[in-house]
């Protein structure tokens, strides 16, 4: 039975960039198989919406027997459906097969953990999206590149090691078994992240699942070894608990230097990253961004991202995530730009020209020739005669004798002094009183002189006000992207609405126009005056557009933004009066939440 | 006043030559020689004392050491023109003697962009002697020559300063230093004039019979086997009239390049300019009367005719003349009464055509100096220069004499000054 490669679950990739709605990917054949006539609807008009092809099917049976009937490229399939469930019909077709090409199953369930608790169960679907789904998500495994963004994750990392029924946690390594008493769920370093893979755990774990408190590393890794983690969406937010000592300043906690009876703090760092990951928005928390990441990571472990000197790293430097430096330092950039951090200086460090390492053996050279070995000699001044030079030409035994005038100096500064020193080089002979200062990297041999030697400054970077509240309330901070219509934003009725009026559209050719109703000052009103103040003078925006408009128009409250529909509304009309319109529903509120009305027509929905 | 002139026209003109010769007794004995000696000088110098360019050649290694303390701000440009010359120098060392300022970094700076060969800092002062003999202990050239950082110098005047050390009996060579400052003030302007006649074409005229006796610390070419067979610089000050008067008694030939031309500022304010020359008289009287007496006794081991010349023409010339001007004037006074201001005023009269000469034949004498334009001052050096100058020197040996008032001298570091012996 030629089968494509088995992949048990997608870890949503990508849901920043992929955000756009109408994407130029390849039409497809799906087959929704959903009993919820409400995500029937939703999945129907978004992925029509992208130009695919979408058949539902609302039972187990419904959806066999359209398997059976037509060929699809995609089937998403709700695994709890009437009649026969998801694993069964998807069994039963694979079992009626022939060698045609099958169609990728995608699983959807909002029980990802008990799915994975077969083995057998993970060979039968090609992805698993969990619900409350991501539409992004959705349109990644039908639109493909998933493999680019997201680990494969295979059964590989072993069935039984996935055992989920196994809450107890597994044997860990020798020195984690301090931990081990204290009830807490880790991941393991190197249990669950065998072969560059993550385990079943891992991959709950990396779905947002609450019940896991930390990376425990029991045995000594590197950052490269670790990229695991953050590659992975949401393993970043756990703190990491190093039990070797080698992460350093990386890990969150030291367990190796941990007195037996400070396992308290063990406690209390997972439980500052659990109340803080709570507070983290939806779109952070799985978000594929690095930039993200870094915000989502220094805000949960509530520390900014501090610098720490690493002799091992060639950057000699360690921020306390488990990220190389100029992963972080290549990041940080835009995230400064965009207000999100704000810099403290660390410290400067020299940097090879060549190979980019801050590693050096740095020494005092001849200026002539370079080399280190360099000896320094007092100068010495016979006052009498005035002649003045090295200490060794003076030196005869233990006496001072003026190479000139070959007097005794016995008397320090009524004699002689010495004015200063020099350094002669016993390379070439040079002396001078000023050595050069040169540079040797260490990981390249690259000579650099002191003076020509590149610099690069480290800093600490915090959290500024802005990235606080975009943590918390997600990308609607930031504003509409481009005009782009998200559903994710939609509340569920509205889609089914929208759904219906795009239906009356095309059999009808009714027009209606879909407004959407942002407030771009939000957060200033907010810190102002206030959430209550704001959310007050939201409402009375509202209430004023349900005033202003037709009684069968809808106005509909959303979590960021607002909407409105306008049944039988031509949309280019709306847009010539929606300056009026704000106008007035903003009239009397008293505050400037920076409205802004986007009029979408049904063109936008084709 | 005009009946005063006339009447002392009338009476000069009814002078015999004899009573003549009486009245200006000072003028005939202390000026004109001294002049005479120049003219003849200036006719028969001339481009005949230059030494070829091409013999610049064949002196080996060429090592510039510039000692300074606290010259931050005009090292660089030093340098700078030192490799502008048309004959660069094989090696530059520069010393940096106690300096507070920022030359010990300028020093570093130069030396990494390979401008400057070596450098040497030293934290406590050491005097221009010491430093000297630092820089020289570690020149590797055949021939060092030292030049000051706040002096500027004629592209080809380092290929000049050393040609004449082509001739092996030629020990040290002296740059011809002029002012570059003339019109600063009054008292510069008479400086450039007294530059150009009494020390440049003085010299010249010193060369004529080998009387040259101060090689410049402004700018002189040693060479090397010479530096070293009188041990080096002595502690100064005068370090530069004395290390030549020490070449002269090894019997080296002290030769004056009048073709190798570096200019400096001199004082601008009659203050500094007194105070300058009393340093240097001062060092001029300890030198040639304490340390080196030796010079005017027939008896002593290594006594040379031409030291006793220059001796002895230093003590009528300047220490006579200048001691027997104030006699001279109060004389004049008694004998003649009013008379005796109209008689100085012949006698400068005099003088001024003899100083025009002077002044043109030493301009002619001396390549490339534009000094034309300070010909109209002319007029005035004479007072300047055979009174002013004159009581200047007098005041200063009387000081270093009575008071050996060149032990307070602050150029030298006071840790040397109490223990030198001259």
């Amino acid at each position: 039975m030629a089968r494509p490669q088995s992949k048990c679950v997608s870890t949503r990739p990508e849901a920043a960039e992929t955000a756009q709605p109408v994407a130029q990917a390849p039409a497809q054949r799906i087959l929704v198989a959903e009993d919820s006539p409400v995500t029937q609807d939703l999945l129907k008009l978004v992925l029509r919406q992208r130009g695919h092809q979408v058949d539902i099917a609302s039972d187990g049976e419904e959806a066999l027997a359209a398997l059976k009937r037509a060929s699809y490229d995609v089937v998403l399939m709700d695994l709890h459906l009437p009649k026969m469930d998801g694993l069964q019909v998807a069994a039963a077709f694979r079992a009626g097969q022939g060698d045609e090409q099958a169609p990728r199953f995608v699983a959807i369930t909002a029980d990802v953990k008990g799915l994975l608790a077969h083995a057998a169960d993970c060979e039968t679907f090609d992805e698993v999206v969990p619900k409350p789904f991501d539409l992004n998500d959705i349109f990644k495994v039908i639109e493909g590149d998933a493999d680019a963004a997201a680990p494969s994750p295979a059964p590989a990392a072993g069935p039984q090691d996935a055992s989920v029924d196994s809450v107890k946690i597994p044997t860990a390594s020798r020195n984690s078994s301090r931990l081990e008493g204290l009830g807490h769920e880790f991941l393991r370093w190197p249990e669950d992240f065998a072969s560059d893979r993550l385990s079943a755990r891992g991959l709950q774990a990396s779905l947002g699942d609450g019940s896991f408190d930390a990376i425990l590393l029991c045995e000594p890794a590197t950052v490269d070894d670790l990229g695991q983690i953050w590659k992975t969406k949401s393993l970043h937010l756990l703190p990491v608990i190093d039990l070797t000592g080698a992460l350093g300043a990386r890990a969150d906690l030291d367990a190796s230097k941990l007195a037996n009876d400070d396992a308290a703090r063990v406690g209390e760092l997972i439980a500052v990253f659990h109340e803080r990951r709570k507070r983290l928005h939806g779109d952070l928390l799985y978000s594929d961004d690095l930039g993200d990441k870094l915000l989502g990571r220094a805000f949960v472990a509530g520390r900014q991202l501090q610098p720490a000197y690493d002799p091992a790293a060639r950057s000699l430097v360690a921020y306390n995530v488990l990220l190389a430096s100029d992963q972080v330092e290549s990041e940080v950039d835009k995230l400064i730009k965009s207000g999100f951090l704000s810099e403290v200086f660390f410290d400067r460090f020299h940097v090879c020209d060549r190979c980019g390492s801050s590693r050096f053996n740095i020494r005092e050279e001849c200026p002539q020739c370079r080399s280190p070995q360099m000896t320094e000699e007092a100068y010495l001044h016979h006052f009498r005669c005035a002649y003045q030079g090295p200490e060794s030409d003076f030196r005869q035994g233990d006496d001072l004798v003026c190479p000139k005038c070959r007097q005794e100096l016995s008397h320090f500064s009524v004699d002689y002094d010495k004015p200063g020193s020099m350094v002669s080089c016993g390379g070439c002979g040079h002396a001078t009183s000023e050595p050069s200062v040169g540079f040797v990297c260490i990981d390249c041999q690259a000579h650099s002189d002191g003076d020509a030697i590149r610099v690069r400054d480290v800093q600490a970077y915090s959290l500024t006000e802005r990235a606080v509240d975009y943590l918390q309330s997600g990308r609607a901070l930031l504003g509409h992207r481009q005009g782009a219509l998200r559903f994710a934003e939609l509340p569920i009725d509205l889609i089914v609405a929208l759904n219906g009026e795009l239906k009356r559209h095309e059999e009808e050719g009714t027009p209606f126009a879909f407004l959407d109703i942002s407030y771009d000052k939000a957060r200033e009103v907010e810190h102002e005056a206030g959430p209550r103040q704001f959310s007050q003078a939201r409402d009375l925006v509202l209430e004023n557009m349900r005033n202003i408009v037709r009684k069968q128009d809808r106005v509909v409250k959303g979590q960021s933004y607002d909407f409105a529909l306008m049944a039988g509304a031509d949309a280019d009309e709306v847009r010539k009066t929606v300056n009026d319109l704000r106008e007035e529903a903003t009239n009397a509120v008293r505050f400037d939440l920076g409205v802004t009305i986007q009029v979408y027509g049904p063109e936008d929905f084709a | 006043m005009f009946e005063a002139i006339s009447d002392g026209l009338t009476y000069l003109t009814a002078q015999s030559g004899a009573s003549l010769v009486a009245l200006f007794w000072f003028t005939l004995v202390f000026e004109l020689p001294r002049y005479t000696l120049s003219f003849v000088a200036a006719a028969l110098f001339g481009a005949g004392s230059d030494v070829p360019d091409a013999a610049a050649d064949d002196v080996g290694r060429v090592t510039v050491v510039v000692a300074g303390h606290n010259e931050e701000g005009s090292i660089a440009r030093c340098v700078d023109s030192l490799h502008e010359q048309s004959r660069p120098p094989d090696e530059i060392i520069v010393v940096s003697d106690g300096s507070t300022d920022g030359m010990p970094a300028k020093l570093r700076e130069l030396q990494r962009d390979g401008r400057i060969d070596q450098a040497h800092c030293t934290h406590l002062r050491a005097g221009k002697s010491a430093a000297m003999n630092l820089a020289e202990r570690y020149a590797s050239g055949d021939v060092i020559v030292n030049v000051d950082c706040d002096c500027s110098y004629h592209r080809h005047a380092l290929k000049r300063i050393v040609a004449p050390l082509g001739d092996p009996d030629v020990g040290a060579v002296s740059g011809n230093v002029l002012v570059r400052n003339p019109g600063a003030s009054l008292t510069a302007t008479f400086q450039a004039i007294e530059y150009l006649i009494s020390i440049s074409l003085g010299k010249q005229a010193a060369m004529l019979t080998d009387q040259v006796t101060c090689v410049s610390g402004a700018f002189g070419a040693f060479r090397r086997t010479a530096l070293s067979s009188v041990n080096g610089v002595d502690v100064g000050g005068g370090e530069d009239l004395d290390l030549t008067l020490r070449l002269r008694k090894q019997g080296w030939k002290i030769h004056f390049a009048r073709d190798s031309i570096c200019y400096t500022d001199v004082p601008d304010t009659l203050k500094a300019l007194v105070k300058q020359r009393f340093r240097w008289e001062r060092d001029a009287v300890r030198l040639r009367y304490r340390k080196h007496l030796d010079m005017l006794n027939p008896f002593a081991p290594g006594f040379s005719f031409a030291e006793l010349v220059h001796q002895l023409e230093f003590v009528f010339f300047h220490i006579v003349g200048a001691a027997m001007l104030p006699f001279y004037v109060v004389w004049l006074f008694l004998a003649y009464g009013d008379l005796a201001l109209m008689i100085l005023l012949a006698a400068q009269f005099g003088l001024l055509f003899l100083d025009i000469t002077a002044f043109l034949l030493a301009a002619l004498a001396t390549p490339h100096a534009n000094c034309l334009r300070l010909l109209p001052y002319v007029a005035g050096f004479g007072l300047f220069n055979g009174l002013f100058m004159r009581f200047v020197r007098l005041g200063s040996y009387v000081q270093e004499w009575i008071l050996n008032a060149s032990a307070q001298d602050n150029y030298v570091p006071e840790k040397v000054r109490l223990i030198r012996r001259w």
